[in-house]
Formats: C-alpha cells, structure tokens, sequence
C-alpha cells in the first residue's frame, strides 16, 4: 500500500490543503511551527482515521483530539488516497468529528464503498488492509516524536511496546497482559467453586443450592398438603360412611316406625269394622251376675253332707271317766332315807365281804350279819385256818379256788340281775359284792397256797415266825377295821329300819326282808297308779275328738243350707227353673255357661275398642292414613337420598327390633359425631395449612433462573479457560517465531545502521528483549546502549517487527518523524541510506527539522520515485 | 328432543383476546347446511395449565403469566356465557397438580360457579390428575359442575339423545387408552372427551411430549363415537374425527395456530362443526432484531425499541446479525422498562451476532492475535461458543475489561 496523497480539509492549523506523496521515499522538511507533526497526524488519520466505539476516549485519543482539532473550529476531517498492491486505488474520507459518515471508496469501480473491508471501532482504517489495525499501525510502521522521545525515559518503555507489537501488532495490550486480564477477569467474575471462596461461581453454587432447598421445601409442603388431603379425604369419607349409617339406621328407625304405623293402622281399620265405629256395652253387669251364680255353684259344689257319727257321744264317754277306780294308797317308791339308808347297808356289807376276803384271822368272824348275807342260803361260812404248808397250801388252793368259782359266778349272777331288772338291781349289787369278795379269797388262798413249807429249815422257821409275827399284826389291823365295818353297818341298818318304819312299811327281825317287802308294794302301787293314768287320758282324748267332729257336723250342715239358700236365689234370679237343687244346679250350670261366652264376648269387643281408642289417640283412621301415607313418603324420599331403595330400607327394618335399631342408632351417631368432628378438624388444619402452601412454581423459577445463572458462571470458566489456553499457546508459538525473524532482520541491518559498532543481534523470544553484540565479542542489552544507539536499535526492531506482521499480500508504508534526531551525522547518513533502500520495497515518508537531512534528500532523492516537500512556518 | 337455538344477539367467532371486544374478528366461521339440525352447542377448552411455573420469564414476568393464566380462565367462562353454549367442557389440565396454589380451587369454583346453571363438564388430565389429594375432590362443586372421576368412560346427558362420554386420568402417568373396549350401550349421538395422545401424524408437531392414554383417531368411529374432543396437545388441530383446541393462552414462545376455545355445534347426525375464538389474555410473540453495524449499545437498544414499538403483550426479542465487536451487549440491561414499558414483559435473547471483526484478516496476522484466531478458529468447539472464545481473547488483546461475551 501506498499513499498518494493526503488532504487536510480541517486539521489542526492545516486547512484545506494536499500534501502529495512519492511512491517510494517522501522527505518532508520543516522547521518548529511549520504543521510538520500535523501533517504526520494527518497522514495517520486519514489512513486509520478514529475509532468511534463504545466507552470513553482513552488518554492517547483525547491527547490526539487536543493537538489535531482543526484550531478555527471547522468541520474535523482529512482525506486521503491509496493505491493498494492489489491494483486497487481508494479514496479514504475520515469525518473525525463523526458528524457525518467515513467512507473508503474504490475509484476505479465507480467509488464503490469499500468500507466493510476496513471498518475498524466505527471508521474505516486502511491498516487493516496491511493486517494491522490503526493502533498497531501506530506501534510500528508510524514511529511519531514522542515515541522517540520516549526512549530517553526508559529502555522497557519501549521493550514492552514492540511486545505489543508482537502480540497484537502494537495494540495496548500484550499476550501477557491480555492473560493477566484473563486471570484476573476469572477471578473477579468467576473465581473459585469451593466452600472457602465467596466469588460469584460459589455465590451462584450456595444461590442454586439454596434455591434448590426452598424448591424441595415448597415441594415438601405440597406434598404435604396433598398427602393432607388425602388424609381428610379420609377422614371425610369415614365420616360420610358413618353418617350414612347412621342415616340408614335414622331412616331404619322410620320406616320402622312407619311398619309399626301401618300395623296400626290395618289394625284400626279392623276394629273399626268389627266395632262398627260404636263402643261394645259393659260386661260388668254380666260379669257380676256371673260371679253370683258362680259363687253359688261353686259353695254348692264345695259344701258335704255332715258325715254319719259311729262312735259313743262325749257326754257318754264322760261317765266313763267319772266311773274309773281310785287311786291306790301309800308310796308309790322307796323315797330318799330309804334308799339312802339301804345304799349305805349294802356299802357296808361289801366292806365287810371285802375285809374277810383279806381275812388274816382264823377264826371265825363273829359277825352273822354279814356272813349269812354273803353265803347261799344253808351254807354258812368256815373261819380262815392256817393249815400245814403243803397241805395247808393244797387245801387252801383248792379253796381258795372253789372260793374264787363261786365269787366269779356270784359276781356274774349279781350283774344279770342288775341288768335284767331294773328292780332286783340291789340283789345283783349284793351278790356281785359277794361274788367280788369270793374272788378275793380264793386269791389270797393262792397266796398262801404259794408260799414254802415251814418246817424245812431252821431259817425257814425264823423265816415262818416272821411271817406269823407280821400275820399276827396283820390280824390285828384286820380285826380293828371289821369292827369299825361293822358298827357302820349297824347304824345303816338302823337307819333303814327307821326310814321303813316312817314309810308306813312293816318292819320284822330282818330289815332287809321288810325293805324288799316295802320295795315291791311300792311297785306294786305305782303300776297301778299308771294304768289308772292311761285309761283316763285315752277317754279324755275321745272326748275332744267327739266334740271337735261334732261341731264339724253342725257347720257343714250351716252351710249347705246357706249354698242352696243361694242357689235358689241364683235360680230364681238368673229365671232357670229350681225344682229341686239339682235341677237348679244344671240349669244354672247351663246359664252361666252362656253368661261367661256372652262376657267373654263383651270383653273381647271391649278389649278392641280401647285397643282402637289407643291405636287412634283421639284421631280419626283418615288421619292416620294420612300420616302413614307421609311416613312412607319421608322413608322413600330418604332412602334415595342415600342412594337405596325403599323396600331394602324397610327390609332393614323388619329385621331388627325398635330397641335394636335404636341402641345402633346411638352407636353410629356417636361414631359419626366423632368421624365427622375428625374430619372437621383435619380439614380445618388442611386450610390452615393451604393458607400457608408455598408457591411451587416461583420455587422452580428461582431454581432455572439460579441454575442458569451458575451455568452461565461455568459456561464463562470455561470459556476463560480456554481462551487463556489458545491466547498461551499462540503466545508461545509467535514468540518462537517472531523472535528469530526479528534476529535476522536486525543483524541484516544494525552493522550498517550502527556504522559497523554492532554486528550481530539476538532477540529473547518470551520478552522481545534485544541484545547486541559489539565489535569487542560482547553481547550488551540494548537498553544498556546510548540514547541514540537504543534509538536505532528500536527502530530497526519496529521496522523488523513490521515486517513480520504485516499481510504478505500488501506493503507497509513507513511514517517517521525526527526518527534521526538523536543519531550522529555518520549514522543519520546511514539511516537516511538504508530508508531510501527500504523505500523500494515499501512507501517511506519522513519528516525532519534537520538541514543534514533536507540536503541528503536535496541529493539522493529522484523524482518522480522520491520528492523533498519542504513546510514553511505557518 | 331437545332443539337448542342460538340467540341472535350472540355474535359468531367472537374475539375476545385483548381488545378485541364484543366487536371484535371473527377467527372463524363455520356455517351449516340447513338440513343440518344442531341439537347442541358446547365450548371446548383444555390444557390452561394455572400454576403452570414459566422459566424462561423473570420472576415478576414469571407471576405476571400466571396472572393471564387466570384472566384466560375468566374469558373462556365469560364466552361460553355470551354464547349461551350447553356446556362448557375442559380437555384436561385445567391446573397443575403439584403446584397449584392455596387459591385456585376457590378461583375454579367461583368461576363455574358463576355460570350456573350452565354445564361445566370436566375430563382432568395428567397434569391434574383425579386423586385423593386433587383440588377436584377438595372444591365444593355448584351443581352444575360435573368432573368425571373414573378412569373408563362415563356417560353424562348433555341433551336428549346426545351423550357426552368422559374419563379421568387418575395418576400422573401410565394411563391407558379409554377408547380401548369401549362402545356405547345407547343410542343417539356419542361424544367423547378426555385427555390423550393421537398417535397418528398430528403427533409429529408434539414430538417429545410424552404419550398420556394414547389413541389413534380412526378408533373414534370404531367404537361408535362421533367425535372426540381431547386435550393434551397444545398445537391446535381439527381433526376428521377430534379436535385439539390447543393452550387457549401462550405457555411458551414459538406457539403458533389458532389457539383458544372452540365452539363445538354438534348436529343430529352426530357430525360437528368447529369455531375457533381467541380467548388468551394476552399475547406471546418472538420479534427478531437485526443489530447489523450497530457500535455501541444504545445503537442496539434503539433498534429492539423500534421493533417493539408496534407489539403487544409478552415479547422474546432474538438479536442477530453483524455488530461492531467493541459493542458492550448486556441483554439483562434491555428490560420492558428500558426498551418497552407498554409490553406486558420483554425476555432478550442473543441469536445469531456476529461480531464486525474482520477474522479473516485476524487470522492473517502474525501476531499472537493472529495466531489466537487462528487456533479458536480450529479448536472444535461449537460455533456459539467458538465465538465467544474468540471474542472474549480479542477483547483482551485489546486491552478491554469487558471480557464475557454473551
């Protein structure tokens, strides 16, 4: 690309004029004030023109607007022309004021606009066409004063402005920053997703994840109003069922009673019928006719004739008793002395027979008494011998023996008799003592039949003598206690005999015969006495019976006449015929028959009368149709309330008693009260509850709008992330590039530039930081080189940089101003050289204040390839 | 029988979306053969969805839908009054099960009820499915009110001799076809409604919606009805033997069609002839917006300002075109109160920009720019985010803070 001419109509002091350009090398010389920099701008300008983006001008745009505004305030705006590699030939028009539209028109098709081709932040910028962009047509192929200037301040000033270069051809921005801001960018506006970070990725994380709770919250209430719902649902359906029943039964109870109705009133109508509607006369005139004669015929039928006596008349059988014999006189017992007395006898004897049955003397006792009362009758008792001892023993053996047989036998004897009578009890008693007594001896007569023979030994003898001795005491003591025995009996004898004696009884020698004579006479009378006895209490009890059937008699005869007094008044008031009482009693019996059918009758129709009054309770039968008519329409019309028919109702009815249907009646009522008060409150908590149901949909709103936002926060991550990897990637490789290109370019030209002080180059591919190597084999940094040598240094690196950036397809021109001011005479020689050497490959324009420089283009420069324009102050 | 007559003040095909009035277009008119003799007349709706949540709308746009929602509920009650129809019939999916809030109920009983004693007969669909829990159970019907609840078809009398047969879904999924082993035990005039899946080629425009008690719409006349009127479908469609009456208000952008209530007349013969009336209360529309060389971004702005100008109710505006790549673009900043405040919402969205770098001659570059385009251009990646990648790298280039690319 070349450019051909540039046309100022208002920029900065420069109005309405055209500044032509060579083809290859312009000079373009002017002292201070001669608008020198400003055509510079303006050949920039009305290439690139200005950008017209969004935002606010940067300091350099509004640096640039300050120094180029058209001074009288004009119309801002430049034009220039280009003739491109391609043949093309454009005329550029910049309205750097944006008043009015930019254009790039193609004047060889009709000034078709080209501006899409170019269009850069809203203005055409024809750097585009050489693949830069204005601000990186700034940074290399348009090297302004300032930027020389800039050097002076700072070699990395510089260093960082060819990275741009490098990276962007000379935009703002390196590679290193552009990443820089990329990192930054994703850590302000992204940062890191894990619980310690608060960026905004976390922020939406914790937003989504909260929106998520309140979502399955709201959902959770749904669902808990629902599963609510459901539950009253329930609850109302149990409640419904249980009313249902409950109704069911209610209309149960009706149609009970509706049946009960009915009953009543097929009932009425049939005694009405029956009744005629009049009520039946009494039957209690009847009826107490009918008792009458029932009474009557009944105390006929009960009342006998009086039985026929058989036996002797009372008065009869009281003679009897008055003819019976007097009492017999005299005791009819023995009475207390007697018997006191004889009792006492008796002991005494038995004493006696006792104490001789221990008899120790021999001799005979002198008691005669006693003897001849113990001993049979012809035998009197021997006195006790001591006989010898063998013999003695033997006989006394056998005695004692005979003595015991007989005592056993008495004794024997004695107890028959007491027990056989009562009577002879004292006989017995006697001839046991003496039996017990004849016992005793016959024992003692063993003892002695036991003892030894006395004349064997002399100490048998002593032996004997000892025994006698103490026999003789024995004696002794014996013979004392008979005599005390028998003085007791003589004063028992005594007393009997006085006890006889006062009892009336004859008392002879021997008492004890007078006593049994006394005993038996009191017997005796006493047998006769009680025979008396019964004979009179036999007649006694004869009379009382006799005069007991005898009143009997006299009532029942009373009787029967009071029974037939009735019966006939019966007869005669019932109007049957009473010929005899027979005949009364059939005919009576008959009539009363025929009372009690006709009664009954009366009762019946009397009993169904009061049944009707009861079943119409003082309504008319009408009425009561009429209200079973509405009861079985009130049934019906219930029945299908609840969906039944009635005949099911009433079916229910019949089949369980009022009561029965009464007491389930109550049990469902309650049941239901209770299911519908569950119901109730279920359901007024389920309102309570919906008052309260959270917006389900604005919960999943929230959750998309969250999710969106925290997938929009990733989406970004990762669209950083890549684009960080594509921007290191590229970076690397163009530095890799670049950097020996940039090299080759440098040592090419830094001899010549540098008059053979620097030979060679190197450039660090990460930094664009340029070494050179001296004539003294040293590598040096060229911000270490003077002012004027880092200057030409940096030159050559934004021409070599220029080189390798632009588009292959078109040249790059070259826009200098006072790019020699620092370099000496030789060295501004030699870069005026090497430019104007440039210039055949690419259109170089350079504006100068230097007089060496105007007389080198005076000299080197050919028209029509070159041209010296020279500026005069304004 | 009975012969129902149309009152002459009823106006046909009656417009009732916004500003349409008693005067409003007729979307349809359908006149019939005078030999036909109607014997009723009924308003067909489904698929309203009340509660239904909308994510691709702000919050407050968001509620705001839902609002219309409501306010499309009205009007289709207020239209089935004006037209004196015999029944008002819902398809299905009146309201959201699982998200209905604490007063739709209320809002639906009120609303039926205030047409009493006109027929409101209702099919629930798969998104309000007859259950336990279902606000079908928990409302306090007028007597007018008939939802059929059984998960077979039921019949319920709208006329002598014309039967209107009914079904529930009663779970959120899984039902199956109720036309399957039915037949009518009556004679007369048999009309179905229910809410289902034809699977036959309208399914093609609902691709993607999941089959709900499917059926084939030559299985209407084999079992002996005479037509069907389903829900399910929110793409309207008049069918030989069903009709689809569609969302009757928008639910998502890109719905198309007339959508709305239909105005069934049913005639002796069992034959029907349909009306569409518009009854959404509001309007959803896409507008696409061509930002080509716009700069900066009130350039843009301006240009989506000029679009709406002339709209109406919900927009989705969809940028596209070549813009200038220094241009800030933040669709959150283009809100209805920036860009449209008499829309009832604005939702903006990035289409196809393409941004005025001259790639090309970037990839040309020997720069690290150059080589970066050149690499994003190769890096497979998908074309949207391939721009952005781009964008955002050359942003950074160039020195910009404004790094995320939407």
């Amino acid at each position: 690309m070349r450019v051909e001419s540039v046309t100022a109509h208002a920029f900065g002091p420069i109005l309405g004029q055209t500044l032509k350009l060579a083809p290859q090398m312009t000079v373009i010389a002017g002292g201070n004030e001669s608008a020198k920099s400003s055509w510079h701008a303006a050949i920039y300008a009305g290439l690139c023109g200005r950008r017209r983006g969004k935002g606010a001008a940067r300091s350099d745009e509004r640096r640039f607007a300050e120094l180029h505004r058209p001074w009288d305030g004009g119309h801002w705006r430049v034009s220039a022309v280009v003739l491109l590699d391609d043949g093309r030939r454009i005329e550029l028009d910049q309205d750097l004021d944006g008043r009015s539209g930019c254009s790039a028109r193609d004047l060889l098709l009709g000034a078709r606009d080209v501006s899409g081709e170019i269009m850069n932040d809203g203005a055409p910028d024809a750097s585009k066409w050489l693949g830069l962009d204005r601000r990186s047509f700034v940074a290399t192929a348009c090297v302004r004063q300032a930027q020389l200037l800039g050097v002076l301040e700072g070699a990395e000033t510089l260093q960082s402005h060819l990275e741009r270069a490098a990276a962007t051809a000379g935009a703002d921005s390196t590679a290193t920053e552009a990443l820089e801001r990329l990192k930054k960018f994703r850590h302000d506006h992204v940062g890191r997703d894990d619980a310690r970070s608060n960026g905004p990725v976390r922020r939406a994380t914790r937003a989504l994840d909260e929106a998520r709770e309140r979502l399955q919250m709201a959902r959770d209430a749904h669902a808990g109003y629902l599963e609510a719902c459901e539950e009253v649902e329930r609850l109302r359906e149990e409640a419904a069922a249980a009313e249902h029943r409950r109704d069911l039964l209610d209309v149960a109870v009706a149609a009970k009673r509706v049946e009960d109705l009915r009953g009543r009133c097929i009932r009425a109508a049939q005694l009405y019928e029956d009744s005629g509607g009049v009520a039946p006369a009494s039957s209690a005139e009847v009826s107490l006719l009918s008792t009458q004669v029932a009474e009557a015929l009944e105390a006929w039928k009960q009342c006998r004739e009086p039985p026929a006596s058989d036996g002797l008349p009372a008065a009869e059988l009281e003679t009897q008793i008055a003819m019976l014999p007097p009492m017999p006189d005299g005791p009819v017992s023995l009475g207390r002395d007697i018997e006191d007395s004889y009792e006492r006898l008796c002991r005494c004897d038995q004493e006696l027979a006792y104490h001789d049955a221990n008899c120790s003397d021999p001799r005979p006792d002198s008691r005669p008494g006693t003897r001849g009362r113990l001993q049979p009758a012809g035998q009197q008792a021997q006195a006790p011998e001591i006989p010898t001892a063998a013999q003695g023993g033997k006989v006394a053996g056998r005695r004692a023996a005979s003595v015991a047989v007989v005592g056993a036998f008495l004794v024997v004897s004695g107890l028959i008799a007491g027990i056989g009578a009562s009577g002879s009890r004292i006989p017995g008693a006697l001839l046991a003592v003496a039996g017990a007594v004849l016992i005793a001896a016959g024992g003692v007569g063993r003892f002695i039949r036991s003892r030894r023979p006395l004349g064997s030994t002399r100490a048998e003898l002593s032996k004997l003598e000892a025994l006698h001795a103490a026999d003789q005491e024995r004696r002794r003591l014996w013979q004392q206690r008979q005599a005390e025995l028998l003085s007791a009996r003589a004063r028992a004898q005594l007393d009997l005999q006085q006890a006889l004696v006062a009892a009336g009884a004859a008392v002879g020698e021997d008492v004890m015969i007078a006593f049994d004579e006394h005993r038996k006479a009191c017997a005796d009378r006493s047998s006769s006495v009680a025979e008396q006895a019964r004979r009179r209490d036999v007649l006694e009890a004869q009379i009382v019976e006799r005069r007991r059937f005898e009143k009997m008699c006299e009532e029942m005869a009373a009787a029967r006449a009071d029974a037939l007094s009735r019966l006939l008044d019966a007869a005669e008031v019932c109007g049957v015929p009473a010929g005899s009482p027979e005949e009364a009693l059939c005919a009576l019996a008959a009539w009363k028959e025929r009372c009690e059918i006709e009664r009954d009758d009366l009762d019946r129709r009397r009993r169904e009368w009061e049944e009707l009054k009861m079943i119409l309770d003082d309504k008319s039968i009408d009425v009561l149709a009429d209200e079973l008519a509405s009861g079985e329409r009130e049934v019906a019309d219930r029945a299908r309330e609840l969906c039944l028919e009635p005949d099911d109702v009433y079916r229910l009815a019949r089949s369980r008693a009022m009561v029965e249907l009464a007491v389930s009646w109550r049990d469902s009522n309650e049941t239901a009260r209770e299911a519908r008060g569950e119901a109730d409150r279920a359901g007024g908590a389920l309102e309570s509850q919906r008052e309260r149901l959270p917006a389900v949909a604005d919960a999943e709103e929230a959750v998309e709008l969250a999710d969106e936002e925290l997938k929009r926060l990733r989406d970004l991550d990762q669209e950083l992330e890549l684009t960080t990897e594509l921007l290191v990637g590229a970076q690397a490789e163009v530095q890799r590039d670049i950097a020996p290109k940039v090299a080759l370019t440098l040592k090419r030209w830094l001899p010549r530039v540098t008059a053979e002080r620097y030979l060679d180059a190197t450039v660090d591919p990460k930094t664009l930081k340029v070494s050179v190597y001296d004539r003294r084999s040293r590598w040096r940094s060229a911000d270490q080189l003077s002012h004027g040598a880092t200057e030409q240094v940096y030159l050559l690196l934004r021409v070599a940089l220029s080189d390798c950036l632009v588009s292959k397809s078109e040249s790059c021109p070259l826009l200098l101003d006072d790019v020699t001011v620092h370099a000496d005479s030789r060295r501004t020689v030699e870069i005026l050289e090497w430019l104007h050497e440039l210039s055949a490959e690419r259109q170089v324009v350079v504006f100068t204040q230097e007089e060496q420089v105007t007389s080198w283009a005076q000299r080197s420069l050919r028209e029509p390839a070159d041209a010296l324009h020279e500026l005069f102050t304004l | 029988m009975i012969l129902l007559s149309l009152p002459s003040s009823i106006p046909r095909g009656r417009d009732l979306s916004p500003g349409g009035g008693a005067q409003g277009r007729c979307i349809a008119i359908m006149i019939h053969p005078p030999d036909i003799i109607e014997i009723m007349r009924l308003l067909l709706f489904s698929d309203l969805h009340l509660d239904a949540p909308f994510r691709w709308a702000p919050a407050g746009a968001a509620r705001d839908r839902r609002r219309k929602l409501r306010e499309t509920l009205r009007r289709v009650a207020d239209l089935a009054a004006d037209l004196d129809v015999g029944a008002l019939c819902c398809g299905g999916d009146l309201y959201e099960h699982d998200r209905f809030s604490s007063d739709t109920g209320e809002l639906l009983r009120a609303t039926f009820e205030d047409l009493y004693p006109l027929a409101v007969v209702i099919s629930p669909g798969n998104h309000d499915w007859y259950g336990p829990s279902s606000l079908y159970r928990q409302v306090a019907w007028s007597p007018n009110v008939k939802v059929f609840s059984e998960d077979r078809l039921a019949p319920v009398s709208l006329a002598e001799g014309l039967t209107l047969w009914g079904a529930a879904h009663r779970a959120p999924a899984t039902t199956r076809n109720f036309l399957e082993g039915f037949h009518p035990d009556r004679e007369g005039v048999h009309l179905a409604l229910f809410h289902g899946s034809e699977l036959g080629g309208f399914a093609i425009e609902e691709r993607g919606k999941i089959s709900h008690a499917p059926f084939r719409a030559e299985e209407i006349p084999e079992t002996g009805l005479h037509h069907a009127l389903v829900g399910h479908f929110h793409a309207p469609f008049d069918g030989e033997w069903h009709t689809y009456p569609g969302n009757p208000d928008p639910l998502e952008f890109g719905e198309h069609g007339d959508r709305g209530a239909v105005l069934v007349t049913v005639s002796a013969d069992g034959s029907v002839s349909r009306e569409r009336h518009r009854v959404s209360s509001s309007l959803v529309s896409d507008v696409t917006v061509r930002v080509d060389g716009a700069r900066y971004m009130d350039q843009v702005m301006d240009r989506v300002r000029e679009a709406l100008c002339s709209c109406e109710g919900f927009v989705r505006v969809t940028l596209t075109g070549e813009m200038d790549p220094g241009v800030d673009l933040r669709t959150e900043d283009m809100t209805r109160e920036s860009v449209a405040e008499h829309l009832d919402g604005v939702v903006v969205r990035i289409g196809d920009i393409r941004l005025a770098y001259d790639v090309d001659a970037l990839a040309r570059e020997g720069t690290v720019r150059g080589l970066f385009v050149r690499k994003a251009l190769a890096a497979d990646l998908e074309e949207d985010r391939r721009r952005r990648v781009l964008v955002m790298g050359l942003r950074a280039l160039d020195g910009r803070e404004d790094l995320e690319v939407r």
